[in-house]
């Protein structure tokens, strides 16, 4: 009972803090220099047809009111209104371009979460050996590093130098996207039983996928070593010790919980910067996902797709937030069932 | 039996806070590998300082153009080659170290005392709706990744240095109100606090007398911590060419321009890239130490 | 003499690494314990207790370093112990109840997970043992509850240490310490940590639990007075050497070490003598120890060979050991 009540409150604040964050982005989005009616048009576009598009687009009409239009537009009818670069309804270029973003998180993210967490265990198990030492130099490159370094350094290395690995696109020329079931190639391919376009969409997305991963997975790494190696003299583990129960046990079952609760309470923080640093790469690499879409709408001050996108965005990222303070509760029944000071 | 009589040393007196510092550098440099980073983060700030000085061509670093001597491999007369403007790249990676530290310096000075002192208020006030308010607001500014609202704000303003640190302002102060918000809302129950306020202390000598002293120690990790990581953001956000605009060098724009060249001018992406890692690095190395030094002393 | 006795340490020599450092705690210490004996092993908080018994699982941290001395169990080395041999050990013959019942369990497994596993690794050491389902160890662990004394056990089970009183804490650590056949028990200060009100308790359950099932023990302990109610036989130990060992009530009738006097002197007594002194002066510096006797500073009987030369343990009355120079006529 208690955890219904804590979950639904969370979502009622996350719901706050969206529409707060909705005001935030549409104020900045607005609130710029420059025309966008006039920039989407063009310098040479005639002074009607810009009159014409400011009226479209409300922006002839005070803020708050233009706020109120599209607030009511996007709850009742999930309308964010018209891109003006791809001149569809941005909800349509969202739906199309979104399965393709959260395919490279969830590839990306398996890989960090499970290479990191692994690497961490191993670190922390053989102590002060090379490879707990080859480990954190690793991780400590992996931190300073920012992710498109590593994905130049990678088509650098793979696509040009040994050229095994794709660097552009999801696909390569001349193989068709499977049936459209999730929009995740890799999971509808392997749905319909195509696997050569499994293994291409694969292929394509091992490069983004790692370079964006390296981060987090370094982060999961020092702090599952950390953790596991705080926990590793403390009474606790030596009255295990003292009972003769295997080291197996020790480490994958109880210290691993411990380390589990610091490292995946970091996890939103990488998930975020799987996200944001997607914004890059998905441009070099031309990636046609949601990042690309609102890279590019940023650049060319696309308004209500750069609103579109935030709130997308936004909602994935506290809807993320919300399940990984449950699973934090749910790991540490410390967090659970002591009553907290609110 | 003899009579000592004690020296009460005042709190604000300079020499505790000179032994302080000593027993916290000698904290420090018990480890090496924070001392490497000290030393690379001085290296790091005396070329940035110096720059005219040191780098071999300084004049490269502005509007330059040379064809004669364009896309030079690595060789003695340009240690990092040259791009295909002819510039030198080493000469342009040290002025461009520049940008990033004051990007740095600049970000982390302005987000630290709104940050802290939000936090401060809100902690102090911990439960009352001036809490509410603050702590949401600045919920409002975390619900989105911190460089993605930075893309965002450094996008719809003019692509300048001082707009991207200011769009890395909005997207930062977050962490530091939060962190200072959880260590008042603590520190303000503690017995300590309590007789401060029974004694008759006005809230301004307890917020920033009682409270921040306490405050202070992982504030100060937290701002060394940082460096690294702004320097990160300010590479990306100058890496999609929100930032110094050209010709004024800048290490992302260097390796996005470079990366258009892979791989035949390799030198002209890699070798930035390097560099913004180094720095990273550094600073990264340098901030543990400071985080281990602050840290309470442990048997 | 290592046949008859089930735990034998001789002669061991422990230091801990330290940044500094080494810290020279254990200085040649040699303790016995016999089939069935409740030994006591007393002495002030750094003195080496916990290492010498930690020795005896070869649990001792990262940092510490062995430099001599043996510890022989049933005939056999631990130190020196293949880990087949340390497991049997571990698992079935010696098991040990720890200082702080809070630190020792695992807050965010429930007690019957970490009883469970205990239960589960004594139990495979038995080849013939197929019973590690899930229900036998359950009905163990109840078994074990029960037997310390706790009520509800179905309940402490299922709960999260943070959900339980210190002394139920203690109480759980006992009954994983009995819930499988042992031969030897060590407790190391088992109610320091505890309420006054519980450490009786505490004491007297550990105390007929032993009885009980006829398990040799070792209690650590400062205090002489809880020494004296459940021990045979007392070892006094300061600054990692062992000063003196008799029978309980020679200890009492004729305490010999200038230490061990002021100890008892320390003791409140009924007959209103007031209580003692207690004794100035602290521990040595480990990292720095005197070459002499490490009680030589704080003795107030301190003689110039003192200062020189540590005296070793020898027999002075029967059955009574004393390591002290006020009564080693050979000494020199």
């Amino acid at each position: 009972m208690n955890m219904v009540f804590f979950i639904l409150r969370r979502l009622a604040l996350a719901i706050l803090v969206l529409f707060g964050l909705s005001i935030l982005i549409f104020i900045i989005a607005r609130v710029i220099p420059g025309d966008p009616a006039r920039m989407a048009l063009g310098p040479r576009a005639p002074e009607y047809a810009i009159e014409n598009l400011r009226k479209q687009m409300y922006l002839d009409k005070p803020i708050y009111e233009q706020y109120y239009i599209w607030v009511k537009n996007f709850l009742t009818k999930g309308d964010l209104g018209i891109s003006l670069l791809t001149r569809r309804p941005v909800q349509e270029d969202i739906k199309e371009f979104f399965p393709a973003t959260l395919e490279l998180v969830i590839v990306s993210g398996i890989f960090m979460a499970v290479t990191g967490i692994l690497l961490g265990v191993v670190s922390a198990r053989y102590r002060e050996s090379w490879v707990d030492s080859f480990t954190r130099v690793l991780a400590y490159f992996g931190i300073a590093t920012p992710s498109f370094v590593w994905l130049v350094l990678f088509i650098l290395l793979f696509g040009y130098v040994w050229p095994i690995l794709p660097t552009v696109g999801r696909l390569s020329r001349g193989i068709m996207p499977p049936p459209h079931i999730t929009g995740m190639f890799t999971i509808d391919s392997i749905l319909t039983g195509n696997w050569r376009t499994f293994w291409d969409a694969l292929l394509h997305l091992i490069m983004p996928a790692i370079a964006l991963a390296m981060g987090g997975l370094s982060q999961a790494a020092r702090i599952t070593r950390s953790s596991m190696a705080d926990h590793m003299d403390k009474d606790y583990v030596t009255l295990l010790r003292a009972f003769g129960v295997p080291n197996r046990s020790i480490f994958m079952k109880y210290l691993l919980k411990f380390s589990l609760i610091p490292t995946i309470s970091i996890l939103p923080l990488d998930i975020a910067a799987l996200f944001a640093n997607g914004f890059i790469a998905e441009t070099v690499v031309n990636y046609p996902g949601l990042s690309r879409y609102g890279m590019s709408a940023i650049l060319n001050k696309d308004l209500n797709a750069i609103v579109g996108v935030i709130i997308v965005l936004g909602a994935i990222y506290t809807l993320v937030t919300i399940l990984i303070d449950i699973i934090v509760a749910y790991l540490d029944p410390r967090v659970r069932l002591i009553r907290r000071a609110a | 039996m003899e009579v000592h009589k004690m020296k009460m040393p005042k709190a604000t007196d300079f020499s505790q806070k000179w032994d302080n510092f000593k027993r916290l550098s000698h904290k420090f440099s018990r480890s090496r590998i924070s001392l490497v980073g000290l030393f690379s983060v001085v290296v790091i700030v005396t070329l940035a300082i110096f720059a005219p000085l040191i780098a071999p061509y300084p004049e490269h670093a502005g509007a330059f153009v040379d064809y004669a001597h364009a896309s030079i491999p690595p060789c003695r007369e340009h240690l990092f080659g040259t791009d295909i403007m002819g510039r030198d790249v080493l000469s342009r990676t040290i002025f461009a170290l520049r940008g990033a530290l004051l990007m740095a310096v600049g970000v982390i000075g302005i987000v630290t005392p709104i940050g802290v002192i939000v936090g401060l208020v809100a902690g102090y006030n911990s439960g009352s709706l001036i809490d509410t308010i603050l702590m949401r607001t600045s919920d409002v500014f975390l619900a989105l990744p911190s460089l993605v609202l930075a893309l965002a704000v450094a996008a719809v303003l003019r692509p300048t240095l001082f707009n991207a640190m200011l769009a890395v302002c909005v997207s930062w102060w977050p962490w530091y109100a939060r962190l200072t918000y959880g260590l008042a809302s603590s520190i303000r129950n503690e017995t300590f606090v309590q007789a401060a306020q029974v004694i008759g202390a006005s809230h301004f000598h307890i917020i920033f007398k009682e409270v921040l002293p306490n405050c202070l120690s992982s504030i100060f990790t937290k701002m060394a911590l940082d460096v690294g990581w702004v320097i990160l953001i300010g590479a990306s956000l100058s890496f999609v060419g929100l930032g110094e605009q050209p010709p004024t060098p800048a290490l992302g724009t260097m390796v996005a321009d470079g990366a258009r060249y892979l791989p035949e001018l390799w030198w002209v992406c890699v070798f930035p890239a390097l560099v913004i890692v180094w720095m990273i690095l550094s600073f990264n190395l340098f901030g543990d130490g400071v985080r281990d030094a602050l840290s309470p002393e442990e048997a | 003499m290592s046949e008859i006795n089930l735990l034998q340490i001789e002669n061991l020599s422990v230091s801990y690494r330290i940044y500094r450092g080494l810290l020279k705690v254990l200085d040649g210490v040699s303790l016995e314990v016999r089939p069935g004996e409740k030994v006591a092993l007393v002495g002030e908080t750094g003195c080496g207790k916990t290492t010498t018994v930690k020795s005896i699982l070869n649990i001792l941290p990262r940092q510490a370093i062995v430099h001599r001395g043996k510890v022989f169990f049933k005939g056999k080395d631990v130190l020196r112990a293949s880990d087949s041999d340390l497991n049997y050990l571990r698992r079935r013959e010696v098991s040990m109840i720890f200082q702080d019942p809070t630190a020792s369990l695992f807050p965010i497994f429930t007690i019957g997970d970490q009883i469970s596993t205990v239960i589960k690794a004594a139990l495979s050491e038995d080849a013939n043992n197929t019973q590690l389902k899930e229900s036998s160890l359950f009905e163990t662990a109840l078994n074990a509850l029960r037997a310390a004394s706790l009520p509800d056990p179905e309940r402490i089970l299922h709960s999260y240490p943070f959900q339980l009183s210190g002394g139920m804490r203690q109480r759980v650590c006992i009954a994983m310490a009995l819930a499988t056949p042992r031969e030897l028990l060590i407790a190391d200060e088992p109610t320091t940590n505890l309420d006054v009100t519980i450490q009786d308790q505490v004491l007297r359950l550990i105390s007929n639990m032993v009885a009980e099932k006829n398990i040799s023990l070792i209690l650590i302990t400062h205090s002489l007075g809880v020494a004296r109610e459940i021990a045979n036989r007392i070892y006094i130990m300061y600054a990692g050497s062992i000063i003196e060992m008799s029978q309980t009530e020679d200890l009492f009738e004729n305490p010999l070490h200038p230490y061990s006097r002021a100890l008892l002197n320390c003791v409140p007594k009924l007959t209103g003598e007031g209580i003692g002194q207690g004794v100035p002066g602290h521990l040595p510096d480990y990292l720095n120890p005197p070459l002499g006797c490490r009680f030589e500073p704080r003795c107030p009987k301190s003689m110039p060979i003192c200062k020189r030369i540590k005296p070793s343990l020898k027999e002075v009355a029967k059955g009574h050991f004393v390591s002290c120079f006020l009564y080693d006529s050979f000494g020199g």
